[in-house]
């Protein structure tokens, strides 16, 4: 593998639950270091395509390397924050243990973490701004709290390449602007790939946007053929069109 | 009550409210953080339809039950995985079914005249040293099992997506709760009945886990919980010369109703949060 090798590359995938794809002829490049953000109408098939990526689901056509191999073999490579995860509202677990599990799994199931484990995991908590809360109940902190929780966990293995699914559903206004500042601080350390909803917060911050509808479009910059793709024929000309094409599409780590 | 400490049926009963404890704090707080006490309710239903089998076909409850239900359970674990839109449906029939299939299977034995209810609330007074063996084999069984995949259950029960893309085998690891579940009614519900053992599986993990910080710790806090409504509950019984098993429900019950109250008062900057 060469330095030059891109940390994601979809070639010609289609993904169908039964026989509809959803995802279809799909190819998507992202380099070390980059910040992506997929954008798409609901149903648009951008968790699958996250799936895909952590190797949770196979392509039927198509190949899918992560760091220049199968999902499946860089999965300690991968960090995922997933989508409104669904926790039990008064699950017993702190903070620091909700960190801790997002170590490596092999060899190490029966209860109990070693010092060096913990250290990582307040590492990881200071990452994000949370080391202060790690002895705290996990169902006790803010919605944004319980994402930047998350977060750390994804981060905790070290992980060249971070996968967040609609981190920001259930957090306030304040808080989206917080998590989308704290992912632009990942990189370039971290490739960062963010499936959202809100374009408008994506789109300041990133290295480059794709649209995902059934097919992809992925570019620098917001253009017609992406609103259309997202929005339907009339999308380049809605009123958020002309705002979101008007964004600098520049990164601050990359300028 | 001191005089009853002396008598050995008593301090078998004694041992056999601790050792259904140990089970029921440990799968009972797997099933809670799951939210599986439906489906263990359609297990433990399910396994009169392996007493009733048993005793049609004239062979011994104790394993003929425990196939039938480990069958049962795992048949409901892919139902709730193949069918998820009708799971809730299927298993409500699953529930009935097993619970009116053994009745009638019992029905249909000729010259046999036990009562099938004495399963609904056991016989904890009438535990023999071969029952207390074969509950405290299953309990080290299940302790060990649950200590060895301790962080694949944690990771499963608090986020099965995460667990998922971790590399845990979410499946499996249901199929295998769902295998402990079967085990645990199977053998508790002779002692102390069907409705003790799902009161025993839901009220202490429910009231443990608003006062610990681990998964851990609500297993054992749960455990200790058990202990203590069970001891009560039988206490209560021989003073009040009740029913063992419905004076041990009761107990459970007020102090889940205890517990509510309390931790609805607690401060929103109690150390607990």
């Amino acid at each position: 593998m060469t330095s030059a090798a891109p940390t994601v590359a979809l070639r010609h995938v289609t993904f169908a639950y039964g026989t509809e794809p959803v995802l279809e002829d799909i190819d998507f490049t992202v380099m070390a270091g980059d910040y992506v953000a997929v954008v798409g109408p609901n149903g648009g098939g951008k968790t699958t395509l996250i799936k895909l990526i952590l190797g949770v689901l196979s392509p039927q056509k198509g190949t899918i390397q992560v760091c220049g191999e199968s999902p499946r073999k860089r999965q300690t490579s991968i960090g995922y924050v997933p989508q409104h995860a669904a926790f039990q509202p008064h699950f017993p677990i702190t903070v620091l243990e909700t960190v801790l599990m997002g170590l490596p799994r092999e060899g190490r199931r029966t209860p109990g973490y070693r010092a060096e484990d913990k250290d990582r995991a307040m590492t990881a908590l200071k990452q994000v701004g949370m080391e202060r809360e790690a002895r705290k109940r996990f169902d006790a902190l803010s919605g944004g709290q319980k994402q930047r929780t998350l977060v750390a966990r994804a981060l905790v293995a070290a992980p060249k390449l971070v996968l967040c699914d609609e981190p920001t559903a259930n957090v306030d206004p304040h808080g989206k602007v917080c998590l989308f500042d704290l992912f632009a601080s990942l990189v370039p350390r971290h490739t960062v790939i963010v499936v959202s909803h809100d374009l408008v917060a994506t789109a300041s911050s990133v290295t480059s946007v794709a649209v995902v509808n059934r097919r992809i479009i992925q570019r620098r910059r917001l253009d017609a053929a992406m609103l259309t793709l997202m929005y339907g024929e009339h999308g380049a000309s809605c009123p958020i069109s002309e705002y979101l094409q008007g964004l600098p599409q520049s990164h601050p780590h990359r300028p | 009550m001191t005089a009853l400490l002396h008598l050995q049926f008593f301090q078998y009963a004694l041992a056999a409210a601790l050792l259904a404890s140990i089970a029921c704090g440990m799968v009972g707080t797997l099933i809670t953080v799951n939210r599986r006490t439906f489906l263990a309710g359609a297990v433990s239903h399910a396994a009169y339809g392996g007493v009733g089998l048993a005793i049609f076909l004239g062979m011994p409850v104790l394993p003929v039950t425990l196939v039938f239900t480990v069958a049962a359970a795992l048949l409901m674990a892919v139902i709730v995985r193949r069918l998820p839109a009708r799971a809730d449906s299927l298993i409500g029939v699953l529930w009935a079914a097993g619970m009116s299939a053994g009745i009638l299977l019992v029905d249909f034995s000729e010259g046999y005249n036990a009562d099938l209810m004495s399963y609904l609330f056991g016989s904890i007074l009438a535990v023999s040293m071969r029952d207390l063996i074969i509950m405290a084999a299953a309990d080290l069984l299940m302790a060990a099992i649950i200590f060895f995949w301790y962080k694949d259950f944690l990771a499963m029960s608090f986020d099965t997506e995460f667990a998922r893309a971790l590399g845990v085998p979410v499946e499996r690891m249901h199929d295998l709760l769902q295998i402990l579940i079967a085990v645990a009614v199977v053998l508790l519900i002779q002692l102390v009945g069907l409705v003790l053992v799902m009161a025993l599986f839901t009220i202490p993990p429910m009231v443990a886990e608003t006062h610990t910080r681990s998964l851990g710790q609500t297993m054992i806090l749960a455990t200790l919980i058990c202990v203590g409504v069970t001891l009560s509950g039988l206490a209560l019984a021989v003073a009040a010369n009740l029913t063992s098993g419905a004076a041990i429900v009761a107990v459970a019950v007020a102090v889940c109703m205890l517990n509510a109250v309390l931790t609805r008062r607690r401060p929103r900057n109690s150390p607990l949060a």
